[in-house]
């Protein structure tokens, strides 16, 4: 796989043994040298606009005691993040990033279990993968409502649940136990089809000879998924946990739809909304969504350190 | 969730002050026998004694209204415009609108009980207008003819204006309808900011419900002197 793409980006540049052109014009070479530059100037115009350009404002704005809407604001040095450090509080709310974190590895396994049944040949393959990518396409708010329903009282789980002769007076999501092991599975399902596609993008990049040559040496299913496929998407593998896990740390859309973070739903990204708009304290806001973003980087590193990103060689 | 942060408005009913506001500011909401200690300690027991719904942490506010029309649920904390909508539901559920009714927060000062009384829209002619007349003259037309206050069974801003008939019991049983000083509602609004207590919020209602449903462990008394210490200390920083 790395093999041909590195192929690929070889090819087109000029290699010195070629028998020498014509030298180039000065003005051509210079329009050649300029072109890849060009075509780079709009994305990353728009990178620095809507990504670093606000990153760099949050940053300045967590040394100041800005109130998110007064034309007024103080610098107030490392204030905000010494008041961060001294409540504990403020980060108890990563417990329920717990919560996500036990769904997402259900969510990866199921994901690869999907992914490797539906690279082989099965009947529907292409309507099963469908359904199953169907749930990330929705947006966020939409999903956090239509479970609203789902869980609510006599809504559609009950439903489901009384055709089957189960009859439950429970409140999905009364208890913080309960409301965070639905809003859990909420995401899940959202995001089981994002994962799903990039297993299965990974194991269709396998060439198909593998798996002929490995069942004539009288592999199966299992040996076929354990010695080609699973070494076949580790980058991908590992990519994954990466998203899960910053995923977790900053889940927001959905319990802040469906619980606003009531009832011990609350993660630190509702708690960093409220801080910024709900009490207006943007000035103690911004630290913490600074605060996140390091320890995403920091648990990012750490993944990488642990889990080098070999070189996949199949052959 | 916001009909929690409805509670919040009996600020001053309990005490029967005008100045309600000014105590949220230089005082503790939740010393024993404050407003909003009463309220609170009311929603507790409520939820405690399992008088409210079966699901506290959802809110459907369409299908509440045929409910409280046919008598599922006896009573809400709205404000009076609340009122000609639950009239309306009960027309539709053939239920009698009259039954539909309105009454003040059941505490009484001196055996009066009171109602404090909440401006919807405030209207004001900018300074800077260059259209002074017209725009006074909407606010003429709002207060005078439009048929605002009526149509939502809202007090009336003019002086002469009779009651709306849905509170001429308020009349008869002579509960005082009190206006509440804010000149100091900014300060509150930022002790309220600063100390993260939120209480035009829903959030610390809905823990205090959870507290009560026993969702989560602890005691009222530790709950809300939790939040006045918040408040008080907050007011202590800010050299108020």
């Amino acid at each position: 796989m790395t093999d041909t793409t590195e192929k690929a980006a070889v090819e087109p540049a000029p290699g010195p043994a070629a028998p020498a052109p014509a030298p180039v014009p000065r003005t051509t070479r210079l329009r050649r040298g300029a072109t890849p530059w060009l075509f780079l100037l709009a994305p990353h115009a728009l990178l620095i606009t809507f990504t670093y350009a606000p990153i760099a404002n949050m940053v300045a704005y967590s040394f100041t005691d800005w109130d998110g809407v007064s034309p007024e604001l103080h610098y107030t040095g490392a204030e905000n993040f010494a008041e961060l450090f001294t409540r504990p509080e403020l980060f108890e709310v990563f417990w329920v990033s717990g919560y996500y974190l036990a769904a997402s590895v259900f969510q990866i396994v199921a994901a690869l279990y999907f992914a490797t049944i539906l690279s082989f040949d099965v009947r529907f393959r292409n309507f099963f993968k469908g359904v199953l990518f169907f749930p990330y396409l929705i947006n966020g708010v939409a999903i956090g409502f239509v479970f609203l329903y789902f869980f609510q009282d006599g809504g559609t789980l009950d439903s489901v649940l009384s055709l089957f002769g189960v009859e439950t007076d429970r409140a999905w999501l009364g208890t913080p136990t309960s409301a965070n092991t639905s809003l859990a599975a909420v995401s899940v399902w959202r995001y089981l089809g994002l994962n799903f596609v990039l297993f299965l993008g990974a194991i269709q990049s396998i060439p198909g000879e593998l798996y002929e040559a490995a069942e004539l040496d009288g592999a199966n299913r299992w040996h076929q998924f354990r010695y080609i496929i699973a070494p076949g998407i580790k980058p991908v593998l590992s990519l994954t946990v990466i998203l899960s896990i910053s995923g977790s740390l900053s889940v927001f859309e959905i319990p802040y739809i469906m619980t606003g973070g009531a009832t011990g739903t609350e993660t630190f990204v509702i708690q960093t909304v409220k801080l910024a708009f709900q009490f207006n304290k943007t000035g103690l806001a911004s630290p913490a969504a600074v605060v996140l973003l390091l320890i995403v980087l920091a648990v990012t590193w750490v993944q990488r350190r642990l889990v080098p990103d070999d070189k996949v060689d199949l052959a | 969730m916001w009909p929690l942060t409805q509670w919040t408005q009996v600020n001053g009913s309990v005490s029967c002050d005008d100045q309600a506001t000014t105590r949220l500011a230089e005082g503790d909401p939740w010393a024993e026998g404050a407003d909003l200690r009463t309220a609170d300690t009311l929603l507790y027991d409520i939820v405690r004694e399992g008088l409210i719904e079966k699901h506290p942490t959802t809110t459907n506010w369409e299908a509440s209204k045929p409910r409280i029309a046919k008598g599922e649920i006896a009573t809400m904390w709205l404000g009076s415009w609340a009122v000609i909508q639950m009239q309306g539901a009960a027309k539709q559920a053939g239920a009698d609108p009259d039954d539909i009714g309105f009454m003040p927060f059941p505490a009484q000062k001196n055996g009066t009980f009171c109602a404090v009384a909440q401006p919807d829209y405030n209207q004001a002619v900018n300074i800077h207008s260059e259209h002074k007349e017209a725009a006074r003259a909407w606010i003429d037309w709002f207060t005078d003819k439009s048929g605002y206050a009526a149509d939502n069974l809202a007090l009336s801003p003019l002086k002469d204006a009779p009651l709306p008939d849905v509170l001429k019991p308020y009349e008869e049983k002579r509960v005082k309808i009190l206006d509440l000083d804010d000149s100091k509602g900014a300060q509150v609004k930022f002790i309220d900011n600063q100390s993260e207590v939120g209480i035009y919020q829903p959030d610390y209602r809905q823990d205090l419900v959870d507290l009560a449903r026993g969702a989560t462990k602890g005691s009222l008394d530790d709950f809300l002197n939790g939040l006045g210490e918040k408040w008080t200390e907050t007011q202590k920083s800010l050299g108020s």
